[in-house]
């Protein structure tokens, strides 16, 4: 146990580096490329949440738009009507999507598999039809943050990038931290055990539904507030572009795929391609877009595991390992081993 | 008392009757076999008292609690443990994880005396040697002994096993009885359905014949392979034995 102790130690160590180098950014960086960062934490949010679900859970949703729609809208409900500060906003963003997501909860999960995702996809559509015919929260037009309350979060722009950043930052910890010691749970062990064989998940006494609903409803949380954090960035949204399909589920699929589902460092390396390559290619238009589809086909076809899979296969290194080696216990010599019945 | 107690199983899908008034009682420590041509309703008949599957009606009662219409969840933490016949490891897993899961789980086991268990018990189905391996790469006999293994670390008082000595060499099969004969001497009651007569013979107290959903004879191994309807059924008809 205690090489477990050192190991967690200098991992702690080199997290919190990492995390102070990633926190002291804005300090270095362009206001613009201070954005371009947010961007790639909200994406890298996005991508991490989808693969708890999909990766861990085996629940594949096609509709977590509607979550960060519905984030968004009521973390511009709160910070416009209510007058909170904007991180209250983003919690409330939270916990609207939660409340949503437990409303569609009895309907989903009476599905499985495809008709599971298809039912997800009509979840967002709900949620998109009803936020553009109510015209208190601007139709189909939108809504757009007031420049005061914007200058209420910093009063300068540079500010309020920073500002941001490290909101979106936060929530990268939140999501990364809560998936990690999930994972290393016995929740963690379920949820993996489910994915693999749902039938004998209940045969050795998992309550499948049950931890199928909480993993939703927990991913739905913190997708509402990754909503929140988008609106913030934005400032200024609209049904189509606050239930983006593309820009908020068909990218972050892409990524968790490319990057190797079912890992936790799957989103991280994901987001990372997804990103290079967008600015590598950002001046050949569409040629981009047919460039991500075959980059994601070949991935599929030659590293089905993802690109961190592939990396584990041949060196067996995992950055954030959540299995459970067995040579980590002490094995007792006294175990006898009953070779004698073998060789009968 | 009845370890085990089932009065008037039915269950039938569509047309096809898999229990018809099923009724069978075993008592504490008995180790039961269950042989029948394919198709009989042999693991229907497990997939009900596990849990797995509702009966359309009739009672199953262990140690004299009514536990039907009860989930599989449920019976794992009420000391029943199974293998299926087609082995379901979790494929992604470890070997060891399959344990772990199943100890934490049914077994209700803390941390750590979940992994003392794990190792336990893979030592002693000589599993020992793959714990770290990926479960869905295993060959099908280590399938089939990742099965029994995951449901002896939940302790189970009540052991269903489902065809687990099929394709075993001989050598494998007389350690496997020899291993059914203790985890039996530990108190536990064991239905085994097995096609592999003779390992079943050597542990079996008692032996019942099931076709079309109904026990066609219950008794000693050699009364139950004697019977003319259990000859008739399992090997062809009586004439194209004489």
């Amino acid at each position: 146990m205690s090489i477990d102790l050192k190991m967690t130690v200098s991992g702690c160590i080199r997290v919190l580096v990492a995390v102070t180098a990633i926190a002291s950014l804005p300090f270095v960086l362009a206001t613009a490329n201070i954005r371009l960062g947010t961007e790639i934490l909200i994406l890298l949010n996005l991508a991490m949440l989808w693969n708890l679900l999909a990766g861990y859970a085996g629940l594949v949703s096609v509709g977590q738009q509607a979550f960060v729609g519905l984030g968004a809208y009521a973390t511009w409900m709160a910070l416009v009507w209510f007058g909170f500060p904007f991180w209250i906003a983003v919690a409330a963003g939270a916990l609207a999507a939660g409340l949503a997501a437990s409303a569609f909860a009895p309907f989903l999960f009476r599905l499985q598999g495809a008709t599971f995702a298809i039912g997800t996809w009509v979840m967002a559509e709900i949620s998109l039809l009803v936020i553009a015919n109510t015209s208190a929260v601007g139709g189909g037009a939108g809504v757009s943050v007031p420049a005061r309350i914007a200058r209420e979060i910093a009063p300068d722009r540079a500010g309020r990038e920073s500002a941001i950043f490290w909101t979106a930052l936060m929530v990268a910890l939140v999501v990364l931290l809560s998936s990690y010691l999930l994972m290393r749970s016995r929740w963690g062990l379920a949820l993996t055990a489910m994915r693999d064989e749902p039938t004998a998940s209940e045969a050795v006494g998992i309550n499948t539904r049950q931890v199928a609903v909480s993993i939703f409803l927990a991913v739905a949380v913190l997708t509402g507030a990754v909503g929140g954090l988008i609106l913030l960035a934005k400032l200024r949204i609209t049904p189509d572009s606050a239930f983006s399909l593309f820009d908020w589920t068909a990218y972050t699929i892409f990524i968790v795929v490319i990057g190797g589902i079912g890992r936790l460092e799957g989103p991280i390396i994901g987001t990372a391609v997804f990103f290079t390559l967008r600015v590598l290619l950002a001046d050949f238009g569409p040629v981009y877009l047919i460039i991500l589809g075959v980059l994601g086909i070949a991935v599929m076809l030659f590293a089905p595991k993802g690109i961190w899979g592939a990396v584990q296969t041949r060196t067996a290194f995992s950055a954030l390992p959540v299995n459970w080696p067995f040579r980590s216990i002490a094995i007792q010599p006294n175990l006898k081993i009953p070779a004698e019945e073998t060789k009968q | 008392m009845a370890h085990l107690e089932l009065t008037g199983l039915c269950k039938a899908y569509g047309a096809i009757c898999i229990a018809d008034r099923m009724s069978l009682s075993v008592p504490e420590a008995q180790v039961l076999g269950i042989i029948g041509p394919n198709g009989a309703g042999k693991s229907s008949l497990f997939n009900m008292i596990s849990g797995d599957v509702q009966p359309d009606a009739g009672t199953i009662s262990i140690s004299g609690r009514d536990t039907t219409g009860l989930p599989s969840r449920r019976l794992a933490k009420l000391g029943v443990g199974r293998t299926y016949q087609i082995p379901r490891p979790f494929g992604g897993m470890t070997v060891f994880e399959n344990l772990l899961v199943a100890a934490r789980f049914a077994g209700g086991l803390g941390a750590s005396d979940a992994r003392k268990k794990c190792g336990e018990v893979l030592e002693a189905t000589e599993l020992s040697h793959l714990t770290d391996e990926t479960a869905g790469g295993l060959r099908l006999l280590d399938r089939k002994r990742l099965e029994l293994s995951r449901a002896l670390v939940t302790d189970p008082e009540l052991l269903l096993l489902d065809e687990i000595a099929g394709g075993l060499t001989d050598a494998e099969c007389i350690s496997l009885v020899a291993f059914i004969g203790e985890l039996n001497k530990a108190g536990i009651t064991i239905l085994w359905i097995e096609h592999v007569l003779h390992a079943l013979i050597e542990v079996a107290h008692r032996v019942i014949a099931v076709n079309a959903g109904q026990i066609l004879a219950d008794g000693s191994a050699e009364d139950v392979m004697a019977s003319k309807d259990v000859r008739e059924i399992y090997l062809g008809s009586a004439e194209a034995l004489a």
